[in-house]
Parts: C-alpha cells; structure tokens; sequence
C-alpha cells in the first residue's frame, strides 16, 4: 500500500520514500543527485510509466503546508492549477494571497487569449467532429507521484472536465471517454468500490450543480450495461441521462460499465426481437408468412445493427485517442472505429493537456483526406 | 580507400545490431496469431516508377517470406488481409496528400498512364495474382505442415478463385503446423453480419433450441469466419498495419478487442526479417492487463476462467 509523501520533509526522505518504488539501475543515479541538493529544494523525480523510454522528469516542489491527500489539488501538474474549481475540488480560499490571485488572473487571460489564437487557427483545417477517449494511466499517475490510487482516479476525473472544456471551444461536438469497463469488474474489490463511490460522488455533484451543463448545453449519456452498476450508481446515471436528456449542445457520453463485443452482441439480441415481432405481426397479418420468414435474414445490414447499438445517432468518432502509449483498442467501440484516426500518446491520462490535444488533431488533419476518401467509399460497397 | 574501410566498419556494426535484435527475441512468448494488414504496394511501385502491378507482385512476394518466417519461428497462426470488401472500390487518384515524400519518378509517361487505368482490370489482376499465389505454393504448405483457409463473402470472388481455394483447403486439411488464413472479399462488418443473419436463422427456424435472449458472446464468437482455427486462437494477438497507416479499416473488428497494434511507416513489399522482428520485440515489450491491474492478475484470472 502506497503512503502519502509528507511535504516537511527533506530530500532525503523523499529519497527514502523513492527507494521502494525505484529499483533500477537509475535509482542509484538519482539518489546520488537527490542527496547534492539543498534540503530545502525537495525536488520529486520520478520516472515516467513507458518502460521503452523512460525518461526523468523533474516535477515542481510541492506547497510548503502539509495537507490531507484526499484533496487532488496539489497533484495536478502545472498546467492544470488553474482548474480548481470548487465543483471539483474543495480548497480553502484563506491560504490564497491577493498578489498571487492577481498574477494568476493577468497569465490566465493571457493563457485564455493565445488559446483562442491557436483554436482558431486550428480551425481553417478539417475539424474532427468526435473524439474518443481512452483514460488510461491513472493508477500509474499515482504510483510515480507516490499517492493513493483513489486520488490518481480524481486527478484523472480533472484531466477529462478540462479536456471537455477544450473541446467545447474548439467546436467538437461529440465527445465520448471509456470510463469503466466490464472486465474492470475483475479488479481488486476495493479499487472497483473506490471508483463507483468516486463516479457516483461526480454525478451527484454534477446533478446538484447544473452550471456547468447548463453553460455547455451539455447532454449526458451513459453507454453500456447499466444493470452491471450496483443500485445507487445506476440511478443517479439514469437521472442524469434523463435531466439532460433534452440538449442540443455538446453530447458527452460516459461508457461505463461498457465492452464492445458485449454491445454488438446486445444490438444482435435486439435485432433478433424486433424481427420476430415483425415476423409475428405479418403472420397473424396474413397467411403468407412462409415466404417472409425466408427472405428476412438476407436483409439484414449494418444500419439494422447500427440502430441497435448504444450510439445510435452519434457520428463514428473520427479520433481515437488512447494516452500512456499503449496501442490496443481493449474492447472499446470496435464497430464504430473503422475509420477513425488512432492515436497513442505517450503522456498519461492525467498529464493529457491542452498541447497534446492540438497535437493530436494535427496529426489527424494530416491524414484526414486520405481517411475520407475510404470512408466515402466503403459506405458505398456495404 | 578510406571509403571501402567506411563500409566495412558499418557493415559490420550493422551485422552486430542484427544479432542483439534477434536475441532480443524470446522465443517462448511469441505471439501464438499475428495478423497483417499488407498496406502499401501501389506506393511502393509509384515511388520506384513502376507499374502497380509491380507492387502487388512485391507484395506477393513479401506475403511468402512472411509465411515461411511466421512457420519457422512457430507462430501457431497467421491471417493475412489479401483483399478488403471496400478495395472493389478504390480511388483512381493517387497519391493521397501526407504520402508526397514518396514522390512519383516515373521511367516514362506511359506507366502513369497505365497505373491510372480502370480500377476493375486492377481488382482482375488481384484475384488472378492471390489464385497463383495460393496454386504456385500449395506444394510447400502441404510440406511443411500449413494448412490454409479462405475466409470472405464468397459470393464476391470470382468462381475461379473458390474452386482453387476449396481445393487447396481440401490438400491441407491434414497440416497442423501452421494455420495460414487468408482473407479476401473480407471485412470485419461483414463477419459479424453473417454471424447475425445465421444467428437471426437459427432463432427463426428453431424457436425452442434457440431464443433471442439466449445470444451471448461465446456463440456469436463461434459463428464467426475466423472460428475455423478454434476458438482458442482465433483473436490475433499481434496486428501489424504497414506503410503508416495508424487505422482498423474493418479488419478483424470483433478478434481484435484485445490485439496489440504495431504502425510501422514501411511499405510492404519492404516488410521483412528485420521489421518482422522489430514488430514481434515490441509486441514483447507490452503488458496485456486484458482489463485487471496487472499481466500476473490477467494471467490468474484467464486461469480460473479455464
């Protein structure tokens, strides 16, 4: 179990700490620069999660105070600070000091400018209309910073309402995020219970404070095999879906808990029904049902199963991006990716930011006319 | 003079990071079904200013090294998308945009000419070249133990083409060393019709043996065209896409939930030894946590399931 650091301490202790976590040949190098340091400068040094290059990252030195680790403030990385807002993270307002709020208010309208800048020159190439993402890396976030795995999830909850944000400004309609998926059932018991507790906290936040929906004309949904939730989580999503049911704007969609192959075969399930009772609706219409029973399976075709899938009425999404550097789809939206463009950032879910989000749909602007062409074609052959 | 000794030296530096990289190979986790996606034979003939025919012949070509390496090194098996269900339709322009660098050089005027001709003399040519590809090498698999299946809409391949498969299945029926599948007039989309509309059949015509609620993933995955291997290898473990495309394409779709993806920008008449080893050290490199925390849990959690 993984004990919060205390910020008192020294470098050396931070060292200590290390020592469990880092068993490499490069420990000992970074011990060796750890003890150089003044005591004063506790530096966190921590290796990135990519074992095929891994690199040393200097992270910036924690606030002096000590505080509980089940606030995720402290953890986000710099260019998230700005985030805290009281939605997600309860923080004391006594511990800011006026000037520091000034010069955060001066480089945030500088930072909010430069971003409109760069949005709207993003904007002159093809933008993507649906973005996937798969948030992977959060427990190895929290690992490599040596704090609870919960908090990884809640740094992780952050990192996704800022990536929301960044879409919702650069026009991208339809977002969608692999959350949880049926085989993280087989995890630990208590990592399962700390996430529900977790997006069962989130939604609840999210019922009681309609701001930030109401300012995104956000619609919320759920895809995946609701009754797999236990009671209280079930509900609460289903009142969210049902309160938002009605907006126009962003449509975010939550896949939890949430297996491709168990959807298609959903969607099959479905299809089958609704022909039978076709099928039992002609029959007792007319007598003639023999002949129809034949002729009925050679018509069935992917916009029949394309009705039935959980995201009927959503566009394919056109990125799909998957951080931390794997390059697996792992069971998410394989009938409705053929063409979309994947991408495998190296960066974790946590540290994923406005950058890597430009990046990303560059490279997709890169390919997209060679992506199009395909995808105009093949809806002609099938 | 200095030159030549230049030479030598790289060479032989050469040679030496050759033989890290093959033992950089374990050989006990290999991937048991790697699946490739050949990508790249009409750029690779553009850039070398030749016909396109060329390129699918290279292509051919580098499909059989493929086959022979995948047998010796004891992959269990290997799929190969010969020909998708949306090339009946390809682009007549080319080249796409981000592939510029590959510049055309062609040796006369006449070739692009011919490489821009009707897409259907190209998509003859195709079939024509997978029948010789599989009648020239029936022989070798039926001796060295390859056994070959042709999955795909088989109404979409030419009668020729069915005849010479049904055949060259029926020769190996009895090889076990390696299972060579070979997919034309395939698509994922398509697969998974065909498991519906069977299984849609089924619930029809037999309404006590089978009902609608009763369809689950086990028996959707067996009525698959890849369940011809057997369950238990029929989702590739490794999927290999070259010339750097970085999508699916309905490959695959259901068998590749859990597959690693490996890009590589090279071309596929280029695809060889080295980049086939590259591919597989990277595929070792990977931890598959199928869903858990960890490999070890994934590993302890498949073994309780069994």
């Amino acid at each position: 179990m993984v004990r919060a650091a205390s910020y008192e301490a020294g470098a050396r202790d931070s060292v200590n700490h290390h020592q469990s976590t880092l068993n490499t040949g490069h420990a000992l190098q970074l011990q060796r620069i750890l003890r150089e340091l003044p005591s004063r400068w506790s530096w966190h040094v921590a290796l990135t999660a990519n074992p095929r290059r891994p690199r040393i990252r200097f992270l910036p030195p924690p606030t002096p105070t000590a505080r509980s680790s089940s606030s995720a403030a402290e953890f986000l990385p710099l260019s998230r600070r700005w985030l805290r807002l009281p939605l997600l993270t309860p923080q004391d307002p006594k511990t800011e000091k006026p000037e520091e709020m000034v010069t955060t208010g001066v480089l945030a309208s500088l930072q909010n400018f430069l971003r409109k800048c760069l949005i709207a020159v993003l904007s002159y190439g093809p933008m993507p209309k649906h973005i996937a993402f798969i948030m992977d890396g959060n427990r190895r976030y929290a690992k490599f910073r040596t704090i609870q795995q919960g908090t990884g999830h809640r740094v992780g909850f952050s990192a996704l309402i800022a990536s929301l944000l960044y879409c919702y400004e650069m026009g991208v309609k339809y977002t969608t995020v692999y959350a949880f998926s049926i085989d993280n059932f087989k995890r630990d018991p208590s990592e399962v219970q700390s996430l529900m507790q977790l997006m069962e906290e989130k939604i609840n936040e999210l019922l009681e404070n309609r701001s930030v929906i109401n300012k995104l004309n956000c619609k919320i949904n759920f895809w995946g095999n609701l009754e797999l939730l236990c009671e209280p989580v079930r509900l609460a999503a289903e009142k969210l879906m049902a309160s938002t049911a009605g907006n126009t704007g962003l449509v975010f969609s939550v896949c939890m808990p949430y297996n491709s192959t168990s959807e298609i075969v959903n969607a099959v399930n479905g299809l089958c029904k609704e022909r039978r009772e076709m099928l039992q609706r002609e029959h007792t219409g007319d007598c003639n049902g023999h002949a129809a029973n034949n002729g009925v399976h050679s018509e069935i075709s992917v916009a029949d199963l394309d009705r039935h899938m959980y995201s009927a009425g959503c566009p394919d999404p056109d990125i799909v991006i998957r951080t931390s550097g794997e390059t697996r789809l792992s069971n998410f939206l394989l009938w409705q990716t053929t063409f979309s463009h994947l991408q495998n950032p190296d960066p974790l879910w946590p540290e994923f930011s406005f950058r890597h989000l430009v990046w990303a749909i560059l490279q997709y602007q890169r390919a997209y006319p060679y992506i199009e062409q395909y995808r105009e074609l093949a809806k002609k052959q099938l | 003079m200095l030159s030549r000794i230049l030479w030598m030296l790289w060479s032989l530096l050469f040679v030496t990071a050759r033989r890290t990289q093959l033992r950089a190979v374990r050989p006990e986790s290999l991937p048991r079904h790697v699946a490739v996606v050949p990508d790249g034979n009409r750029r690779w003939a553009q850039a070398r200013g030749r016909l396109t025919a060329d390129g699918h012949d290279a292509g051919c070509r580098a499909v059989e090294l493929t086959v022979r390496l995948s047998r010796e090194w004891g992959i269990r098996v290997l799929t190969v998308f010969v020909f998708s269900l949306e090339n009946f339709g390809r682009p007549k322009a080319w080249p796409p945009l981000h592939s510029l660098s590959h510049s055309p050089s062609p040796d006369n005027i006449f070739t692009l000419f011919l490489n821009s001709l009707n897409l259907k003399a190209e998509v003859d040519y195709l079939m024509a070249m997978i029948e010789r590809l599989i009648r020239d090498n029936l022989d070798e698999y039926a001796r060295n133990g390859i056994r070959l299946h042709v999955i795909g809409d088989a109404s979409r391949q030419p009668a020729s083409l069915q005849s010479t498969a049904r055949e060259a299945e029926e020769t190996t029926r009895s090889n076990s060393e390696l299972h060579l599948i070979l997919a034309i007039c395939y698509s994922g989309q398509w697969d998974i019709l065909q498991a519906c509309r069977q299984l849609a059949g089924e619930v029809h015509q037999g309404s006590s043996l089978l009902r609608a609620e009763d369809i689950d993933e086990a028996l959707l995955a067996g009525k698959l065209a890849t369940s011809v291997v057997g369950t238990e290898v029929a989702c590739p473990d490794l999927i290999i896409r070259t010339s750097g495309e970085q999508r699916l394409s309905n490959f695959l779709m259901w068998q590749s939930a859990y597959s690693e993806l490996y890009f590589t920008d090279t071309l596929w008449p280029d695809f060889g030894e080295e980049d086939y080893l590259q591919a597989l050290s990277s595929f070792q490199g990977r931890e598959r946590r199928f869903g858990t925390r960890t490999a070890s849990e994934a590993l302890s959690v498949a073994e309780k399931a069994v």
